[in-house]
């Protein structure tokens, strides 16, 4: 079974993905923060523009802390999670399309918010101060 | 992107407001939790999450010439990060 195995530093996951439209190569790589707290995927606007800004398939809301909504365009893209390879060096598999909304936001050291309607493809461990990714 | 559409951003503003219209009510009640995939004004199936609707849309359709509508969603809960917006 490819695993993935990452350090948490200090109670937060980075990985490394790569991410592409379903009919694009090559991928574009970024980086992604693991949120078991979020429901759904979500990408900048940096990323939306490096893959060339692609047609959205549909519009999306945000809740808020307060009573607003805030929408948001949603793409169809795959994310592809990286795993270590019998030769030891890192490869990227591509899991099926999946529904990625922009976030409204930049936030600060990641542009992937992986959420769980990603995370809940995997088989996922969390031991010994590492996080570990299986498929 | 082999089939994009120039009039993307009308496909999912059109459906959209059929899909208000016309199919909100029986499909909140018939099929909540799903994702439904439009064409031209017409659902044309529903699916159990929304990658499967955007690769049969991007298959039959292309590129901006289709659109998807989350039946019955709430509002997107981002956790900790939804102190960020706004």
């Amino acid at each position: 079974m490819p695993t993935f195995v990452i350090g948490v530093e200090n109670n937060t996951i980075h990985i490394q993905v790569e991410i592409a439209l379903a009919e694009a190569q090559p991928s574009h790589r970024f980086v992604a923060k693991v949120d078991t707290g979020a429901n759904v995927t979500a990408v900048t606007n940096r990323v939306v523009q490096t893959l060339g800004s692609p047609d959205p398939v549909s519009r999306g809301q945000y809740g808020t802390a307060g009573p607003q909504i805030v929408e948001a365009n949603v793409y169809g893209l795959h994310v592809a999670v990286p795993v270590s390879a019998k030769s030891g060096e890192t490869i990227f598999v591509q899991g099926g399309a999946l529904t990625v909304f922009e976030l409204p936001h930049q936030p600060t050291g990641y542009d992937v918010l992986l959420g769980m309607d990603f995370l809940k493809r995997f088989h996922i461990t969390m031991w010994g101060g590492n996080f570990i990714m299986s498929n | 992107m082999g089939h994009m559409n120039d009039d993307t951003t009308s496909q999912v503003e059109s459906n959209h407001t059929i899909y208000i219209a016309k199919y909100k009510e029986a499909a909140e009640r018939d099929h909540t939790g799903e994702v439904a995939l439009m064409h031209n004004g017409k659902i044309i199936g529903y699916f159990p999450e929304g990658g499967d609707a955007y690769e049969h849309g991007y298959k039959d359709y292309g590129l901006g010439n289709f659109s998807i509508e989350f039946v019955g969603a709430e509002p997107i809960d981002l956790g900790f990060q939804t102190l960020a917006i706004l």
